[in-house]
């Protein structure tokens, strides 16, 4: 509310002014992008490599989307990622919590111990081959766990919601519900986790992008196309545009090639950021009071 | 039965056209099926997007009935760096598979993976004992087998056989016919007269807008051969330019086949000539100031940009930087042009001879049980029965014999058709380039094509690089100078040498051609002190290893 009576002096208007021009700068500079990408994806493909387009649509057109909804591997590609996210959020979730609540419990024994080993995996890894053989050897390659096990725990998430779980959940709390007689599983299920709906929230999201945007576990662990996620096939169509030419032989192909590229690229990437970009507001509110929350305190 | 059947219709079509002794050669000659049981094999691959789904296209059930071999794939992905990423992952896992297919298993790879931890199975005696097609293939293209040897005399891969005509002679140079045709000129022959052409092209408004904004030559540096300097210069000594260079570092060479010496171009007197007519056309604003440095899609913007501005630009075929559909009107305009007389009488275009053969397409690991089937397998795919299913699919339904009266691309008679329409859409039908390609020239210049098609058509278009090429190039094809094929062999030792020379001379190199052009400096005073720099920088040492290693796979034993 603006209040006539208050005095702005000339260096706050100036100041404000600056800020006003200077943010919409930026948002124009974030947003033109998108814009972009959008307006390309409903324009004709000629129009798009001709440089028509920039900033509304060209010629407008369904014909992207027509052909990406054709397209059996962008479709199995989008279940499969669909799969992969929910299953692995899930696991990773329950993980994330398994761990992080022990350990913000001040009695638990060989805390410091626990905490200092879990660091160490931060910073020292077994590496690619080694991972790959454990993941070859449990049988996992070429499976649906091959994608959501090996890389299920994050100790960077478990760390935030240790300290959201420490800084919110008092210690006094949880005290009183031993002495009422609950069990700690009751007590993680009835108090904390109902306390923790921002930092569930925050992490579940993390981890869900995590997996959406993911292809690397899928591109070293999974040899049949009927489980690639959408990322895999994606990469695949797109690189298509940026073709090595002294491999080039056969130009009818060049051109087939070059069109599907054309054509699916910006559909197919509006497509596989839809599902995360529908997710974020709802999650949003949570962002700040979570994170930060924990992470100022801590 | 098959086989019966298929004499059968082969026999009808080729009464029907008369052309019989020319199919039956192109029949395969690898008895089927290679195997009494059923084998199975598991095959590393990346994955295609144009194939919907490789475990039910058509052609991998006909493949499998045909020869009773199953091949469980094992799918990579299709980019470049992903699939680097995971063969070493599955070859340093030692997790092999029976083969690699379509790897990019290149030279060094090669060396390291096959000659120096033997994982990979040689293939001398398999080739000569069990695949008749291919051996006839080998037989007929003598210069094939060294570029499929590996440093150590034996052959780990077996190759991609892909005869592109037009793309051995791919250093073209596109110039606008309408601007000729306007300002009443010729097509320039020697470097003078091209002088003159851009010269006219820039002064007299050809594009007719009254502006003077018509750029008369401009290059890029990452198209298809699209480096300014390598067309001309080849008028002074033989520029191989980006054919083998593709984003890579590179010093360039070729080979002298009067002396069977492996030279650099950079520190040669006709280099130096070269170099200085170039400075002449960039010093007057003849050569686009950008061609140095700028990318595919600045120059195909700016080539687009209405009413047309661009003079002349170099690139293996103009439909890689003009649409023929969406701007036709503007790749109308553009011609190829034969190669230059240079001022000593030198007119020449480099002859890519080693491109009709692509290296280690398939790859049998050591860990094979059944090394003869396999490679029965794959040598059926070595003829153009085999190979008409493989890229086209079932026959009468995705292609046809050719009828009597229906001529090929090259006008001779046709042999088989396309009966399957244009689509960018992933298919089932068959493998298109998965796989290993045997499209030979015969087999290309047989597609039966429509006769007196529009040249500057979408359709005409494999019709006009093949008469530009045939008219324009060939005569020049160059003779005396000659390319360094990219399959050269070196040990581990002599490529890690190699790669630290290289980097440090072609940064030199390219930074001093830069300044002579643009201006930078004075070459005629400098030009002493540029070759002993280059020496000093190894060159000598680096075009000995390139030597060494040429004899050794080529040279006469």
């Amino acid at each position: 509310m603006r209040s006539r009576n208050l005095y702005v002096t000339r260096s706050d208007r100036a100041l404000t002014l600056f800020l006003d021009g200077f943010l919409w700068f930026w948002t124009l500079v974030v947003a033109y992008p998108l814009v972009y990408v959008l307006s390309a994806s409903l324009s004709s493909p000629q129009a798009v490599i001709g440089g028509k387009v920039w900033l509304l649509p060209v010629e407008p057109t369904l014909r992207a989307y027509q052909a990406v909804f054709r397209n059996k591997m962008i479709l199995a590609g989008f279940a499969n990622s669909t799969l992969y996210m929910v299953l692995g959020t899930a696991i990773s979730l329950a993980l994330t919590v398994f761990a992080a609540f022990p350990l913000s419990r001040r009695e638990l024994a060989g805390r410091k111990a626990l905490n200092a080993l879990f660091l160490f995996t931060m910073i020292f890894s077994g590496g690619m081959i080694p991972t790959y053989l454990v993941v070859k050897d449990l049988g996992l390659r070429n499976t649906v766990w091959a994608v959501v096990l090996p890389s299920a725990f994050s100790v960077w998430n478990m760390i935030i919601t240790r300290t959201y779980f420490q800084t919110n959940i008092p210690d006094e709390l949880y005290e009183a519900a031993q002495l009422d007689g609950c069990s700690d599983f009751r007590f993680l299920r009835r108090v904390v986790l109902p306390l923790s709906g921002p930092i569930l929230a925050v992490i579940g999201l993390y981890y869900a992008v995590g997996l959406w945007n993911g292809y690397f576990n899928a591109l070293l662990y999974i040899d049949s196309q009927r489980l690639y996620p959408l990322q895999l096939v994606l990469r695949d169509i797109l690189v298509l545009s940026n073709m090595d030419m002294s491999m080039m032989q056969d130009f009818s192909e060049m051109l087939r090639k070059q069109g599907l590229a054309s054509l699916l690229k910006y559909a197919v990437i509006v497509v596989a950021s839809l599902p995360v970009m529908l997710a974020y507001p709802f999650v949003q509110r949570f962002f700040v009071k979570g994170v930060m929350v924990g992470a100022m305190k801590g | 039965m098959t086989k019966r059947i298929l004499a059968l219709v082969l026999a009808l079509a080729a009464a029907a056209s008369g052309a019989f002794a020319q199919k039956a050669e192109w029949l395969s000659k690898q008895p089927m099926p290679v195997s009494k049981e059923k084998v199975a094999f598991k095959i590393f691959v990346p994955q295609r997007p144009e194939i919907e789904d490789i475990t039910r296209n058509w052609f991998t059930s006909w493949y499998e009935a045909k020869t009773n071999v199953h091949v469980d794939w094992q799918l990579a992905p299709n980019e470049t760096s992903a699939l680097r990423q995971k063969l070493n992952l599955v070859i340093a896992a030692g997790d092999l598979p029976d083969a690699f297919l379509m790897a990019n298993i290149d030279a060094n790879l090669e060396t390291r993976y096959g000659v120096d931890e033997g994982l990979f199975l040689p293939l001398n005696e398999l080739i000569d004992k069990h695949m008749p097609n291919l051996k006839a293939y080998l037989a007929k293209n003598p210069g094939v087998r060294g570029m499929m040897t590996a440093i150590d005399g034996k052959i780990y891969g077996l190759p991609n056989v892909n005869e592109c005509y037009h793309c051995g002679l791919s250093q073209k140079m596109w110039i606008n016919k309408a601007w000729l045709d306007k300002l009443g000129l010729k097509a320039p022959t020697t470097t003078e007269e091209f002088y003159q052409v851009l010269k006219a092209f820039k002064e007299k408004d050809p594009n007719g807008n009254g502006k003077r904004d018509e750029i008369a030559l401009m290059g890029c540096t990452d198209s298809w051969q699209s480096y300014v300097d390598s067309f001309l210069m080849c008028s002074f000594v033989l520029d191989t330019g980006m054919q083998y260079s593709f984003g890579n570092t590179e010093v360039r060479m070729y080979y002298d086949a009067k002396t069977g010496k492996v030279m650099s171009i950079y520190d040669r007197p006709e280099y130096k000539e070269g170099l200085k007519y170039l400075r002449r056309l960039y010093a007057e604003g003849l050569i686009y100031s950008g061609s140095f440095t700028q990318k595919q899609d600045q120059f195909k913007q700016i080539i687009a940009a209405e009413p047309g501005v661009v003079g002349a630009f170099p690139n293996g075929a103009s439909v890689v930087v003009l649409d023929p559909v969406a701007q036709s009107a503007l790749y109308r305009q553009y011609v190829a042009l034969a190669p230059l007389k240079g001022p000593a009488g030198l007119r020449q275009s480099p002859y890519y001879y080693d491109g009709v053969a692509g290296i280690n397409r398939l790859v049998i690991s050591k860990s094979c049980k059944d090394p003869v089937a396999l490679v029965k397998w794959a040598d059926a795919m070595y003829s153009h029965e085999i190979q008409q299913y493989r890229a086209w699919g079932e026959l009468g339904k995705s292609w046809r014999w050719a009828a009597a009266g229906e001529k090929g691309l090259d006008g001779k008679d046709a042999i088989w058709a396309n009966l399957v329409p244009y689509s960018a859409d992933p298919q089932s039908l068959n493998w298109q380039q998965l796989g290993i390609e045997f499209q030979s020239a015969e087999n290309r210049f047989g597609q039966a094509t429509k006769q007196g098609v529009d040249l500057y058509s979408a359709e005409g278009l494999e019709t006009m690089l093949m008469k530009a090429t045939k008219e324009l190039y060939e005569p020049y094809a160059g003779k005396s100078q000659l390319i360094v094929p990219k399959a050269l062999r070196f040990s581990t030792a002599e490529a890690d040498e190699i790669q630290t020379l290289l980097v440090e001379l072609n940064r030199y190199a390219v930074d001093r051609k830069m300044a002579y052009v643009m201006g930078g400096a004075d070459i005629d005073k400098e030009w002493a002190s540029y070759v002993k720099k280059l020496n000093d920088l190894g060159l000598q040492k680096f075009l000995a290893i390139q030597q060494k290693a040429y004899d050794r796979q080529f040279g006469k034993k």
